[in-house]
C-alpha cells in the first residue's frame, strides 16, 4: 500500500517540479533548468509505470488484502484475465488513463524542443489532475476486516480476450485528446496563432485514428460477445467516447482549412479544447453515478470527493481556454478568406460544422437527464431513436459531400466539372443501389431512408476509392490518401449501418426440444443437447443449423458461475456463422429454468431437495443419502466451542458433505463442498456423478445471504397482511388467499435454517434435465463486414494523415 | 449576393427545429402509474416490484410494480430474458407503454443491492 501511494506521490511531486521548473527555465541562459525539468518528466513517467507495474504484480500474486485485488480477480482467473483486471474496475481504469497520459507527456517533453519549457507545464496541468484523482480514488488501497483467502474475480461478462485489447486503445484515444488542446491553449497563451496546428495536427489525426479504432474494437467485442446482437447502443459510456470523435474529425477539417488560407483560426482554437473538454464531461457523468439510472453500464460511483475533483478539472480544462479564447478574441486576425461557397474550402468548413453539430447533438442527448431537470422533477432519458433521428439526415449530407468536396477545385469549385470526373464513380454507385433498392423490393423490406443512405454510401465510396488507386504508384502520393481513406471507410460503415437496418431478421424466443428439429424461416434447427454439464465454464448448447445445402453447429455458451451471491446464467459468446452475405447470429433466448418454472409446465419435478443424516431420498434411477458433514478445521474449532463471534468474524467457511450415491447397485461417494467468504461470496463446488446417463451432478444448493433471509420473511408477513385484507381469518375467502403465504413461510423458514447450515440441500441436474430443451434467439447480420472493414479503413485513413502531417512538422523544423 | 447568409441561417435554423423535435419526442419522462395510463407513447415508471406477484407465462415475465408514494399497483409484462437478480430488485425502472390493460416493457433496469459496490444497477431488454 505505502510503495503504490509512494509511487504516485513521487510522481506528483515530479510533475509538480517539472512544471515549476519549466516556467522558471523560460529566459536567456536557463536551459540548465529545463534539463532538470525534463528529468522530473521523465521521473513521474517512471513513478506511474511503477504504480502500474507494482499494481499488475500485486494482482499476479494475489495479494487479497488490497480491495481492487480482491474485489477483480480471483486464484482461478486466468493470465489474460489478470491482466485485464488491471482496468476492470474504476481506479484501475484511471491509471490506465494516467498511465498513457504519461508516456505522451514524456513525448511530448521529447519532441517539443524549443517549445517544451512552455507547452510542458500546460499538460502538465492534466497529469496533476489524474494524479490526484489516483491519489484520491487508489487502486492501492487496503480492504477492511480480514484478507479474504481468495477474490471476487472478474464479471465474467468482461471474460473475454477483447477486454485485454479494448480498453488500453481506447485510453490511448482519451489520453491523447488532451494535446491539440495543451496547443491550442499555447497558441492562445503565446500569441502564436497559426504555429500551432502544425503541433496539434499530427496529434489530432494520432487521437482521431486510436480512438475510432478503439470505439470499432468495443462494438465488435459487444457484437461477438455479449449477445444482444448489436454493436452500438448510444449508451452514455459509449457516447462518452464518440463525441471527441465527432469533434476531432470536425477538427481535422478546420485545421486542414487553416493549414491552407489561415481561415478558421477563432473556431480551431474553440474545437481544438472541446475533444477532451467533452471526454471529461463524459467521464464525470458516466463515473459519479448521475446517469446511474439512465445506463446499460453499471459504473458505481466514485464517491462525493472524486465528484467535486472532477467538476472542478472539467470546468478548469474547459471554461479555463474558452475564456482565454474570448480574451484573445480582438487579437487573433481573422484574414479575408475569397473563395465561393461552393469549393473545397466551402466543404470543409461545412464538415467541421457538421461534424461539430454531430458531436454536441450527441452530448446534449447524453445529458438529456439533466437538462429535462431543468423543467422536470427526475429528468427523462431520451430514447436511442434521437441519436438515429438526428444522425441519419447528417449521414447523408455528410455522404454527399465527401462524394463531391473532393472533386472541387479551391476557392472555385466547378460543379459540372466535377460531375464530370464523378460520372464513373455514379454509375457503380447506381448500378450497386439499384440492385439493393430491387432486392429490398423483391424482399420486402422497403426502407426509403436506408435505401437513400445507402445510395450515397456506395457513391462516396466509389468517388473516393477511384481518387485512391491512382495515387498508389507513388511513395509520396501514398502519403495523400489519408482522406480518401477515411471517407471510403466511414461511408462503408454507413453503408453497413443501411444494409443492417433494413434487412436485419430476428426472432426471439425459438423454443427447440432436444433432437427435434424445427423449421424457422428457412432455417433447420436441431437442438443437440449440452455439450458439458451447466457449471462448466466451457459449457455450450448445440444446436445444428441447416440452411439450404450448407449446415453447421452453433455453440453459444451456457454456464451459471457463482457471482453476487448466487449462481448466475452467463450465456456468452453467442454462436455466430459468418457469410460474405451476411452472419447468422445465435443467442440464448430465454433462461430454460423460467420456462421450467413457467405455469403451464408444472409437471416438472423440482430438482432440489434436502438430504438429513439416516434419511436417504430416491429421485428417478439414484438414491442419495447423507453420510457426514463436516465444516473445515477452522470453522469446526470455532463451531465446536460454541463461539458465535469467532464462527461469523472467519474469513471464509468451508462446508464438506460425504454422500453416498446408488444408482443400479452401484455405489459411489460424492464429497460437494461449499465455501463461504466474506469477500468472495459463495461458491458450490460441482461433484459430476459418474453413471448411465450424462449430466448428472450434485451440489450444495448454496445458501441465502442474510438479506435474502429477510426480504423472504418479509414477503411472507406481507403476505398473511394481504390476506387478512381478503376477509377475517377463519373465512375460506382468508384461508384461500393464504395460499401463498404458506410457501413463502416454507420458503422463510428454510431459508432461515439455511442460512445457519442447519440443514442441508442439494440438487441435482438430472430428469428431466435442463438440457432437454434450449430456448435461443436467431437473428441475421447481413453484410455486417462492411462496418468492420469501414472502421479498420478510416483508423488506417487517420494513421497515413497522421504520417503525413508529422512529416509535414518534422520538416518544418528543418 | 446576401441570398448565401439566408440560406445558411435557414439551414441552420431548420437544423435545430428538427432537433429540438427529435429531442422533445425521444423523451421518455419518469412519471406516475395513473399518468402512464393515459398516456400513448413510450414512458418510464419506476417503483418496488411485488415479490409475490412475479410469474412466468409462455416465456413471458409478468409483475407487478408498486408506486413508493401512493401504493398504486401496475401490471408490467416483459417479454424479454428475465433478468438475473430480478428477485432481489430493490427499485425497478420500466420502459414501455400501457396497452390498454397491462404496462409493456421494452426495458428493464434493475437496482439490486449488491454487497461490494453499493447499489448497482443493470439494464435488460431491447437496445
Amino acid at each position: 500500500m505505502i510503495l503504490g501511494y509512494s509511487l504516485l506521490i513521487i510522481a506528483l511531486v515530479a510533475t509538480v517540479a517539472a512544471n515549476v521548473l519549466f516556467v522558471l527555465s523560460r529566459g536567456q541562459g536557463k536551459e540548465g533548468l529545463a534539463k532538470i525539468a525534463q528529468t522530473g518528466v521523465s521521473v513521474a513517467l517512471a513513478g506511474i509505470v511503477g504504480a502500474s507495474t507494482y499494481l499488475m504484480y500485486l494482482i499476479g500474486t494475489h495479494q487479497f488484502a488490497f480491495k481492487y485485488v480482491a474485489e477483480y480477480t480471483s486464484k482461478q482467473s486466468a493470465t489474460r484475465y489478470l491482466i485485464a483486471a488491471f482496468w476492470g474496475g474504476q481506479e484501475g481504469s484511471i491509471l490506465l488513463w494516467l498511465f498513457w497520459t504519461a508516456l505522451l507527456g514524456w513525448l511530448l517533453a521529447r519532441k517539443s524542443g524549443k517549445m517544451t519549457a512552455s507547452v510542458w507545464p500546460i499538460f502538465g496541468l492534466i497529469q496533476l489532475y489524474l494524479l490526484g484523482l489516483l491519489i484520491l480514488k487508489s487502486p492501492f488501497k487496503l480492504g477492511d476486516g480480514p484478507i479474504p483467502t481468495d477474490g471476487r474475480g472478474l464479471n465474467p461478462l468482461l471474460q473475454n480476450p477483447w477486454m485485454v485489447i479494448h480498453p488500453p486503445i481506447l485510453f490511448l484515444g482519451f489520453a491523447s485528446t488532451a494535446i491539440p488542446g495543451v496547443w491550442a491553449v499555447h497558441g492562445l497563451l503565446n500569441r502564436d496563432y497559426n504555429g500551432w496546428i502544425k503541433h496539434a495536427f499530427p496529434w489530432t489525426l494520432f487521437s482521431f485514428a486510436t480512438l475510432g479504432f478503439g470505439l470499432a474494437l468495443g462494438g465488435y467485442w459487444a457484437y461477438e460477445t455479449l449477445g444482444w446482437g448489436g454493436f452500438w447502443a448510444w449508451d452514455p459510456v459509449e457516447n462518452t467516447s464518440i463525441v471527441p470523435w465527432f469533434l476531432l474529425t470536425a477538427l481535422i477539417h478546420g485545421l486542414a482549412l487553416q493549414a491552407k488560407n489561415n481561415s478558421f483560426r477563432v473556431s480551431n482554437f474553440i474545437t481544438a479544447i472541446l475533444p477532451f473538454a467533452a471526454m471529461n464531461y463524459g467521464t464525470f457523468l458516466t463515473r459519479t453515478g448521475i446517469l446511474a439510472d439512465f445506463s446499460v453500464h453499471s459504473f458505481s460511483s466514485l464517491g462525493p470527493d472524486a465528484y467535486w475533483v472532477m467538476l472542478t478539472a472539467i470546468i478548469l480544462f474547459t471554461a479555463g481556454p474558452i475564456v482565454l479564447t474570448i480574451v484573445r478574441w480582438k487579437d487573433i486576425p481573422k484574414d479575408k478568406v475569397s473563395a465561393d461557397p461552393v469549393s473545397r474550402e466551402g466543404g470543409f468548413a461545412f464538415a467541421s460544422i457538421l461534424m461539430n453539430m454531430m458531436g454536441i447533438a450527441v452530448a446534449v442527448g447524453m445529458s438529456a437527464p439533466l437538462i429535462t431537470r431543468v423543467w422536470m422533477k427526475q429528468g427523462s432519458a431520451l430514447q436511442a431513436d434521437f441519436y438515429n433521428q438526428i444522425g441519419f439526415p447528417i449521414a447523408i449530407v455528410v455522404n454527399l459531400m465527401m462524394s463531391l468536396v473532393p472533386y472541387l477545385g479551391w476557392k472555385k469549385g466547378d460543379v459540372p466539372a466535377a460531375f464530370k470526373r464523378l460520372f464513373k464513380p455514379y454509375l457503380a454507385a447506381i448500378a450497386i443501389t439499384l440492385v439493393v433498392t430491387v432486392v429490398s423490393f423483391v424482399t420486402h423490406h422497403r426502407a426509403p431512408l436506408m435505401v437513400l443512405l445507402f445510395a450515397t454510401s456506395a457513391l462516396a465510396i466509389c468517388a473516393n476509392v477511384v481518387l485512391i488507386l491512382p495515387r498508389m504508384r507513388t511513395k509520396t502520393a501514398q502519403l495523400t490518401v489519408g482522406g480518401f481513406t477515411a471517407h471510403t471507410g466511414a461511408a462503408m460503415v454507413l453503408a453497413g449501418i443501411s444494409i443492417l437496418v433494413a434487412f436485419q431478421y430476428k426472432k426471439e424466443k425459438i423454443v427447440l426440444m432436444k433432437d427435434s428439429a424445427q423449421f424457422v424461416d428457412g432455417y433447420k434447427l436441431t437442438y443437440l443437447g449440452h455439450s458439458k454439464q451447466p457449471f462448466d465454464k466451457t459449457n455450450t448448447m448445440k444446436i445444428k443449423v441447416e440452411e439450404g445445402k450448407s449446415s453447421w453447429i452453433a455453440e453459444p455458451s451456457y454456464y451459471f458461475a457463482p457471482w453476487e451471491g448466487k449462481d448466475t446464467l452467463f450465456a456468452n459468446p453467442p454462436a455466430i456463422n459468418r457469410h460474405i452475405l451476411g452472419d447468422t447470429y445465435i443467442a440464448l433466448g430465454g433462461d430454460t429454468n423460467e420456462i421450467m418454472d413457467d405455469p403451464d409446465r408444472a409437471d416438472t419435478p423440482n430438482n432440489q431437495f434436502s438430504l438429513k443424516v439416516g434419511e436417504p431420498k430416491t429421485i428417478g434411477d439414484y438414491t442419495f443419502s447423507l453420510m457426514n458433514v463436516s465444516f473445515d478445521d477452522k470453522a469446526a474449532a470455532a463451531f465446536r466451542s460454541k463461539d458465535e463471534k469467532a464462527f461469523n468474524a472467519l474469513p471464509e467457511i468451508q462446508l464438506k458433505a460425504i454422500v453416498s450415491v446408488k444408482y443400479q447397485g452401484q455405489e459411489i461417494l460424492a464429497t460437494p463442498m461449499i465455501r463461504q467468504g466474506k469477500k468472495s461470496g459463495t461458491y458450490s463446488d460441482v461433484v459430476t456423478i459418474p453413471g448411465p446417463r450424462e449430466n448428472v451432478i450434485l451440489r450444495f444448493v448454496p445458501p441465502p445471504t442474510p438479506d435474502q433471509v429477510e426480504e423472504m420473511q418479509g414477503a411472507w408477513l406481507s403476505a398473511v397482511e394481504d390476506a387478512k385484507k381478503a376477509g377475517k381469518p377463519g373465512t375460506p375467502e382468508f384461508q384461500q388467499a393464504l395460499i401463498p403465504s404458506v410457501f413463502l413461510k416454507q420458503q422463510a423458514e428454510t431459508y432461515q435454517q439455511l442460512a445457519t447450515f442447519q440443514a442441508l440441500r442439494f440438487e441435482t441436474w438430472n430428469a428431466p434435465d435442463p438440457g432437454e430443451m434450449a430456448v435461443i434467439e436467431l437473428s441475421t447480420k447481413p453484410m455486417i463486414w462492411l462496418v468492420w472493414l469501414g472502421s479498420v479503413l478510416y483508423s488506417i485513413g487517420g494513421v497515413i494523415a497522421y504520417r503525413r502531417r508529422w512529416n509535414e512538422l518534422v520538416a518544418s523544423k528543418e | 449576393m446576401k441570398l448565401g447568409p439566408i440560406i445558411a441561417s435557414v439551414a441552420i435554423g431548420a437544423a435545430l427545429v428538427g432537433a429540438g423535435t427529435a429531442f422533445v419526442k425521444n423523451l421518455t419522462p419518469y412519471i406516475t402509474f395513473s399518468e402512464a395510463q393515459k398516456t400513448n407513447g413510450t414512458v418510464q415508471v419506476m417503483g418496488g416490484l411485488e415479490k409475490s406477484s412475479v410469474k412466468m407465462a409462455s416465456g413471458n415475465l409478468a409483475f407487478t410494480l408498486v408506486e413508493k408514494k401512493t401504493g398504486t399497483r401496475l401490471p408490467v409484462v416483459f417479454g424479454h430474458t428475465k433478468p438475473a437478480n430480478f428477485e432481489m430488485a430493490i427499485e425497478i425502472t420500466a420502459i414501455g407503454h400501457w396497452d390498454g390493460s397491462v404496462f409493456q416493457a421494452d426495458n428493464l433496469l434493475v437496482k439490486c443491492p449488491s454487497k461490494y459496490q453499493g447499489t448497482e444497477t443493470k439494464s435488460y431488454g431491447t437496445k
